[in-house]
């Protein structure tokens, strides 16, 4: 007979000084690391959108030159999709999926820093780009979206030079975050623990790191071929030269269109785990969510072109991209319905981390609506290159993406410091954030369909009420994350003490096993493997 | 995640290490054969349309994941058996093509953990007497490795005990 020997205490604590953050390869310090450094970008990515909002808050050029609102439109969206919303995913995934399955570590420490450090090399990059058009001989600001599509981009000053290494870089630090996070969920599991015995956040970031590392190449390929077109003589987006400006678009959105269920998949696992625990019910169709994300994950891979539908492609192409972009409803109506079904006559609380969930569920709901309008290729002939697709892709990724981040926040919170938040900040946040996002974006929609294009620092006087509207309804959305801010600090630094389970319903459903754990949970989190059974 | 397990049979402890493996070796083809044939599709694509820029990046990500999985699999398949009783000290280290043995005597074997200064390094566990020295438990955590070191020591110590024993009771037979 044999006996696992015994682990009463853990004597091994974090090393101090800064050496702990710059040489950690603990899973928690560099999960972390990556929440610090989502949020202080979400800050500096907010800045920028803040900038916009205020340009457009009336017609006619208030601040600067037409081309730093464009660069500022460039900074929002690649701060917020890759300095945002994916670190704040990967901290996540950093944090709990070891405890979830069981693992004392990711699979591989040393990657997992190098991976996050890798990340403020890259935001220096971006911010340097925006620096150097304010320097002699910069050159022209990045104008051109965060799509960077040539020939606009192959134009512009040495600024595109710095964005193009920040890709690169980002890049590099999501496939190898992407590899360690899929290969720890593989290779790390407890004993008992299968695949089907996973808490969904796992299977959420299964298929979002398979994802990334099918199409990351690509996009680095894409853009390594926009830097020899600008400085090697190539002509591989110049048509000057026998090369295909749309060939980039094939590329780059071959890439992006997956990058948006990169953005959303953690946030979808998130809500598998919240719902059910403040429903006090097991997930509905779990199996049956694991295949929608498996469908999302496959024709994801095959629907990029829908952003491209006014390039002029055959009808062939166009038809195929049309049916595809709308079959993705399915797996998507299926998720929300899951949810849906999982809150129907379940024991339901509304906590902060409910109240976003239900939030997103309807907001999302509304996204896929518009979407399915933005799919159908004669009305997106209509609508494209216009504020409703900002307003649609604002209502898909802020709930779909960002708010399932600050629901996990407010849901993990307790385990990650030991304390709980104070709940009536957090509702107050939670009704401040959501009324003044509607408040934002719902009015897009209107003056986007009647005719305001997006990208363009000026507008018709006609759209001048909503624009103001807009801008005041983002100016408070804006704040209200100062509010989120201090919530946290105020939980870091004290408060009721959060049991292991400090929800009643955790657990319900899945046997993630991060609520086995003290709150907060030790430095090494399982020291023997337990079994699940 | 490992597996520690100590065997008590009488004065014999028994300890295996060896990693806690999800991943088989089947279960690894079959993730970098997925890899590789949905990457495959993607490279060809963009290869016909003269993207071929695309084609370095790609092959560096699959070996890179190759590799990583070569490592995780090899690191999968060490065990590391220990048995301290009072006949001595025996480690068996067991890898794919390798079997090493070594023999120490329980009265002069010292059990050593030395930690790293800095947390980016791991903590060492040596078997050493007489010049010669074993590093054990490498696929440990470090709290592992330290729970591990203390269990030896005890072991090692209960043996000689009784080779103490065992050696007065000898005298007194005489």
């Amino acid at each position: 007979m044999s006996t696992d020997i015994a682990h009463e205490e853990h004597h091994h604590g974090p090393p101090k000084g800064i050496g702990r953050w710059l040489f950690s390869t603990n899973h928690k310090d560099i999960g972390t690391m990556y929440l610090v450094f989502a949020l202080t970008m979400l800050f500096v990515g907010g800045a920028s959108a803040m900038y916009i909002r205020a340009e457009l808050f009336m017609p006619g050029v208030q601040f600067m030159e037409p081309d730093f609102y464009n660069n500022m439109v460039t900074n929002h969206a690649l701060i917020m999709v890759f300095a945002v919303v994916m670190p704040a995913a990967a901290g996540l995934a950093n944090w709990m999926i070891p405890m979830m399955i069981g693992a004392p570590d990711m699979a591989l420490p040393r990657l997992n820093n190098l991976s996050f450090w890798l990340l403020p090399a890259a935001a220096v990059m971006l911010i340097l780009s925006t620096v150097v058009p304010f320097l002699p001989g910069g050159g022209s600001a990045i104008n051109t979206g965060w799509t960077l599509y040539p020939p606009l981009s192959i134009q512009t000053g040495m600024a595109m030079d710095f964005a193009i290494f920040t890709v690169h870089i980002l890049g590099v630090s999501s496939i190898l975050a992407s590899i360690n996070i899929v290969v720890t969920i593989l290779n790390m599991r407890a004993p008992g623990m299968t695949l089907f015995k996973m808490p969904m956040f796992c299977w959420a970031w299964l298929f979002t790191g398979l994802l990334l590392i099918i199409i990351a190449p690509v996009l680095a390929g894409g853009v390594t071929m926009l830097l020899f077109d600008r400085h090697f003589g190539t002509s591989f987006f110049d048509a000057a030269g026998g090369g295909d400006p749309v060939l980039f678009q094939h590329l780059f959105w071959f890439f992006g269109h997956p990058e948006v269920y990169v953005l959303l998949l953690p946030s979808i696992g998130v809500l598998a785990m919240i719902i059910p625990t403040f429903a006090r019910k097991p997930l509905f169709g779990y199996n049956s969510l694991v295949g929608g994300m498996a469908i999302l994950f496959t024709l994801g891979l095959v629907a990029w072109a829908h952003h491209q539908y006014t390039v002029g492609m055959a009808a062939g192409p166009t038809t195929w991209f049309m049916i595809i972009t709308i079959l993705i409803s399915i797996p998507v109506g299926l998720m929300l319905l899951n949810f849906m079904m999982t809150m129907w006559r379940g024991a339901m609380t509304f906590e902060t981390p409910m109240l976003f969930a239900v939030a997103i569920v309807l907001m999302f709901s509304f996204a896929g609506v518009t979407g399915i309008m933005l799919a159908v290729v004669p009305a997106d002939l209509e609508y494209h290159d216009s504020m409703f697709v900002v307003a649609h892709f604002h209502y898909a990724l802020i709930p779909g993406a960002l708010m399932g981040l600050l629901a996990a926040a407010f849901y993990w919170l307790p385990k990650w410091t030991g304390n709980m938040y104070d709940e009536r900040l957090g509702k107050i946040f939670f009704w401040w954030n959501v009324i003044s996002f509607n408040i934002t974006f719902f009015p897009q929609h209107f003056y986007g369909l009647a005719g305001m294009p997006r990208r363009i620092v000026d507008y018709n006087p006609a759209f001048a009420d909503l624009n103001m509207i807009s801008s005041l309804g983002a100016f408070a959305y804006g704040l209200s994350h100062l509010l989120f801010l201090y919530i946290v600090i105020k939980t870091v630094r004290g408060g009721v003490k959060a049991g292991n389970k400090p929800w009643e319903g955790a657990q319900i459903g899945t046997p993630g096993l991060e609520w086995d754990l003290s709150s907060p949970p030790p430095f090494h989190s399982f020291t023997t493997p337990p079994v699940v059974k | 995640m490992i597996t520690v397990k100590a065997k008590p049979v009488e004065s014999e402890r028994f300890f295996v290490i060896q990693p806690n493996a999800s991943l088989t070796k089947q279960g690894a083809r079959v993730f970098l054969g997925f890899i590789v044939f949905v990457s495959l599709l993607v490279l060809a694509r963009f290869l016909l349309l003269g993207a071929w820029f695309v084609l370095p990046f790609t092959i560096l990500e699959v070996a890179f994941i190759g590799f990583i999985l070569h490592l995780i699999l090899k690191a999968n398949r060490q065990v590391e058996m220990i048995s301290v009783s009072n006949n001595g000290i025996r480690i068996v280290k067991l890898t794919d093509q390798e079997r090493e043995e070594w023999h120490f005597d329980p009265y002069w074997a010292q059990v050593e953990l030395k930690h790293s200064p800095h947390d980016w390094y791991p903590s060492k566990l040596i078997i050493r007497s007489h010049g010669r020295a074993v590093e054990l438990a490498s696929c440990l955590t470090n709290s592992e490795r330290e729970e591990l070191a203390e269990a030896l020591k005890e072991s090692v110590f209960s043996s000689r005990n009784f080779q103490e024993h065992d050696n007065h009771n000898k005298q007194i037979e005489k």
